[in-house]
């Protein structure tokens, strides 16, 4: 062996000594190296115990029993006087408004004044008759069966004018039929004929004048017995189909003013009788002078004398007959007149009544406090209309309460009773304030699966404020029991994480495991929990760690 | 008259026939050991070429390791891209040379070391009582003859030339057998009884001259006498060669802990380096790198001892 190599043996032999030294000592400060990288954890051993699970949520203080002030009318705010926040007693000045009247007040005036205008123009423009006017002005209106009563009546008496005048032409016809066939004779008798023909007509308007007046007379005694039927079945309490109480206060009307309208009516047909009797005895007389002239002429100049006279009947009855037809006409005119002027009587004095009303409803120039409180907002600002029926501020009366309102699950909701007290959670300051669960009801954003919880609140305490409360009080004991922080979730649910333990050469290695568990309960500071799980005093639970901790990693043990 | 001085001739003349054929035994001769030179060099450089690349990619960082090789191992499940080139870029030279692996192996990787220490827990007492027991068996080989003694060899040899997988099975029966499965005994026994080194020792001990050890008869040494103050020290070439080849023999064995040690905690760093993932690519060339040095500064220590020990198998003398 040369020098060379036993050179080069010491310089292999001098280098393996220094790389297994080297890999000797890193060897050595390995785990002191490794357990500077790795993540720190603190844990627990599982522990059985009791969990008194509370449900904990928090709200924000609504007032309990809002007032709203408003007013009915629409009116410009000059001046906001309070804001949200402020105490008010009864009383006190709210809001200043424009001096001036409201809009539903001016307008009511500006349709009664149109109104009225209408109807006096309509009044005053010729077309209506007096009797209708008056009848409108003395509310001397009829009823529709009146109406229809005098309608008839007209009819009637054109029918009896028209089988008159029907009448008198086929009886025309047949003369003049016999004339043809037995051929003319003259006498001149024309002159009592005339005077006998102007004497009939006489006597045949008066005739029917005296039908006229008869007919009327006939109807007021028949309104007159109709409306003393009605006040007999009202004064003995008997009602009567049809009728409301304007119909009895008419018949009452009518009772009082027709005796004396039949009065005049049979004053009127008495003088028309003797009219028409004195017209009777012309006739006779004229009838008398032309048959005496004209003598017996024969059976044709007779005959020619009836037919004349028939046709002078004839016209006088068309004559009759186109005066019933006109009065029915005019009657069906006025009538419309009455009942379109009645209605706006009835609309000019509806508006009366509103404008009386609106007028006694007017507010002042102030809106002042209606209870004692504190205002919770403020609606409206200076310069703005109200809008009636609309709030313009809502306050908190004084001594109403106040409410707070959280979502829980299906399953917490189980746990509470309505009257249950609930605690203030970070609330130490709050000496006086009591919290009662007041009503469980679905949660609308999400019926089913939550339920609202909404709790009655006293003490010093204000709208807007968020309060955190814990309620329920049911415990149960259970195996394993770990702290909050324990318990961990992701996408695949809950799970908590174990340390297992393994010897190795070179000292005990600490891994965290995964277990997949599921929360039977949770209070405040611990959850239990059931899994694939030894159960308690077996288990070494990983609670905090200095770096995020995943299963399978390697960890270090707190003060190990 | 002398005989005819031959031992030196004469320069041929020039121009002469025998000029002419010293000149062209020459020329190929120098073209023989150039052919020779070039083609060791190649095959040189195929064998260096992949422990060249462990080492110089051992320098590269995480990211010029993904960027080169990542189509080989960087795949996703859903058949996403992690790597930049879909071709495996072999570099030898950095772009940017990164102590990072040898930082990870080295310190934040306590369970490279520990792979590490257990080969040299395995590997240690299987080299230093198999050549306890393969210089004792081949004392006994080398100075008693006989029958028995030459059917026993024979086995010797029948075991050496078997491989290792034909008697995994028995190793594996007989370790359960014996209790000792997922134990480093179950390792340890089979490698200290390997026939390897007592047929390499045999060999050389049957060299000893029989008249140094009748010599050492003579003036009184028992049999442990000859055998520790004359054939140890005579063999000490061979035992280091023998050494040499048994410690690169198991410091690379994959099968054994792999079939016998069912935890990964005693698997040695042959086995840890055949499971490198996708994830690890630039650490399992820097524990690669690593992992050569204790081969490299064992063949070093010994070179002469082994090659000496190839030369004395080969029937070479000197």
């Amino acid at each position: 062996m040369n020098e060379n190599g036993t050179k080069r043996r010491d310089w292999v032999k001098n280098a393996a000594i220094v790389f297994l030294s080297v890999l000797l000592v890193l060897t050595f400060f390995s785990n002191t190296i490794l357990n500077y990288s790795l993540p720190e954890v603190a844990g627990q051993y599982i522990q059985s115990g009791t969990i008194t699970s509370k449900i904990r949520g928090s709200g924000t203080i609504e007032s309990g029993d809002l007032y709203n002030i408003q007013i009915n009318e629409t009116r410009t705010v000059e001046s906001v006087m309070v804001r949200a926040g402020d105490e008010v007693t009864k009383g006190d000045i709210l809001f200043l408004l424009a001096d001036k009247e409201s809009t539903e007040l001016t307008t009511a005036e500006d349709q009664l004044d149109a109104a009225i205008l209408e109807f006096e123009m309509k009044i005053l423009s010729g077309d209506i008759s007096n009797a209708v006017i008056n009848n409108v002005q003395r509310n001397n209106i009829s009823s529709v069966s009146q109406y229809q009563s005098r309608i008839l009546a007209a009819e009637a008496t054109i029918e009896s004018w028209q089988k008159k005048v029907d009448e008198i032409t086929t009886k025309i016809s047949e003369l003049e039929a016999t004339i043809n066939k037995l051929g003319y004779s003259t006498t001149d008798a024309s002159e009592e004929a005339k005077k006998l023909y102007n004497a009939q007509s006489a006597y045949d308007r008066k005739n029917t004048e005296l039908t006229t007046a008869k007919s009327y007379l006939s109807s007021l005694q028949s309104d007159l017995a109709k409306a003393q039927e009605t006040i007999k079945y009202y004064e003995n309490g008997l009602t009567v189909s049809g009728n409301d109480p304007a119909d009895i206060q008419y018949a009452y009307s009518q009772r009082d003013k027709l005796p004396a309208m039949i009065t005049e009516a049979q004053a009127t047909v008495t003088n028309l009788q003797t009219e028409l009797y004195n017209l009777n005895v012309e006739v006779e007389k004229a009838k008398a002078a032309h048959e005496s002239k004209s003598g017996n002429t024969g059976s044709i100049n007779s005959l020619k004398i009836e037919l004349e006279n028939w046709k002078l009947e004839l016209h006088a009855k068309e004559g009759s007959l186109k005066e019933a037809q006109e009065a029915k006409t005019q009657l069906l005119t006025d009538i419309a007149q009455e009942l379109s002027l009645d209605a706006q009587s009835d609309t000019i004095e509806k508006l009366r009544e509103t404008v009386a009303e609106l007028r006694a409803k007017a507010i002042g120039a102030a809106i002042e406090a209606p209870v004692s409180g504190i205002i919770t907002s403020v609606l409206i600002t200076a310069g703005a209309d109200t809008v009636a029926g609309t709030p313009i501020a809502t306050m908190q009366p004084e001594g109403k309460g106040y409410t707070m309102s959280f979502s829980v699950t299906n399953k917490q909701a189980q746990s509470l009773s309505v009257g249950a007290k609930a605690d203030l959670v970070n609330a130490w300051y709050y000496n006086d304030v009591e919290v009662t669960l007041a009503s469980i009801k679905p949660d609308t954003t999400d019926p089913g699966q939550k339920k609202l919880l909404t709790f009655h609140v006293t003490g010093s305490v204000t709208t807007g404020q968020s309060l955190s409360i814990s309620v329920g009080d049911k415990s149960a004991t259970y195996d394993m029991i770990v702290p909050n922080s324990a318990v961990r979730e992701d996408n695949n649910g809950k799970f908590i994480l174990v340390v297992e333990s393994k010897e190795s050469p070179l000292g005990t290695r600490y891994t965290a495991t995964r277990v997949d568990v599921e929360e039977l309960a949770r209070d405040d500071t611990q959850a239990a929990i059931s899994g694939a799980l030894y159960g308690y005093g077996n288990e070494f639970v990983i609670t905090t760690s200095t770096k995020l901790v995943e299963a399978g990693q390697q960890v270090r043990l707190a003060n190990k | 008259m002398s005989k005819k001085d031959t031992s030196r001739s004469a320069p041929p003349r020039k121009g002469s026939r025998a000029g002419f054929h010293k000149k062209g035994r020459k020329a190929w001769s120098k073209f023989k050991i150039i052919l020779a030179t070039g083609v060791a060099a190649i095959f040189a450089i195929l064998f260096l070429m992949p422990i060249i690349l462990t080492i110089t990619n051992s320098f590269m960082a995480a990211s010029e390791i993904s960027a080169n090789y990542g189509s080989v191992f960087e795949t996703t499940e859903s058949g996403g891209k992690v790597y930049i080139s879909e071709k495996v870029n072999l570099k030898f030279i950095p772009d940017m040379v990164s102590f990072s692996q040898y930082i990870t192996v080295l310190f934040k990787s306590p369970e490279y070391l520990l792979k590490f220490w257990n080969s040299v827990i395995l590997v240690g007492p299987i080299v230093l009582f198999q050549l306890i027991v393969a210089t004792l068996a081949s004392y006994g080989f080398a100075r008693y003859r006989g029958r028995i003694r030459e059917i026993i060899f024979f086995m010797y040899i029948i075991l050496m030339l078997m491989p290792y997988q034909v008697t995994l099975v028995p190793n594996y029966l007989v370790s359960d057998w014996l209790n000792i499965l997922d134990t480093n005994w179950a390792i340890w026994l089979p490698g200290i009884f390997s026939p390897f080194a007592v047929f390499l020792l045999t060999k050389f001990m049957r060299r000893i001259p029989t008249s140094v050890i009748e010599a050492a008869q003579i003036d009184g040494a028992g049999e442990w006498q000859i055998y520790r103050q004359i054939c140890m020290p005579l063999c000490r070439g061979a035992i280091c060669s023998a050494a040499i080849l048994v410690f690169i023999d198991y410091w690379n064995m994959v099968e054994q802990p792999l079939i016998l040690l069912t935890d990964v905690e005693m698997h040695p760093l042959s086995v840890f380096l055949s499971r490198i993932n996708k994830g690890e690519i630039g650490l399992a060339f820097a524990v690669a790198t690593i992992y050569m040095v204790p081969s490299l500064l064992v063949f070093l220590y010994g070179e002469e001892y082994l090659v000496d020990g190839i030369t004395y198998q080969g029937g070479i003398k000197g």
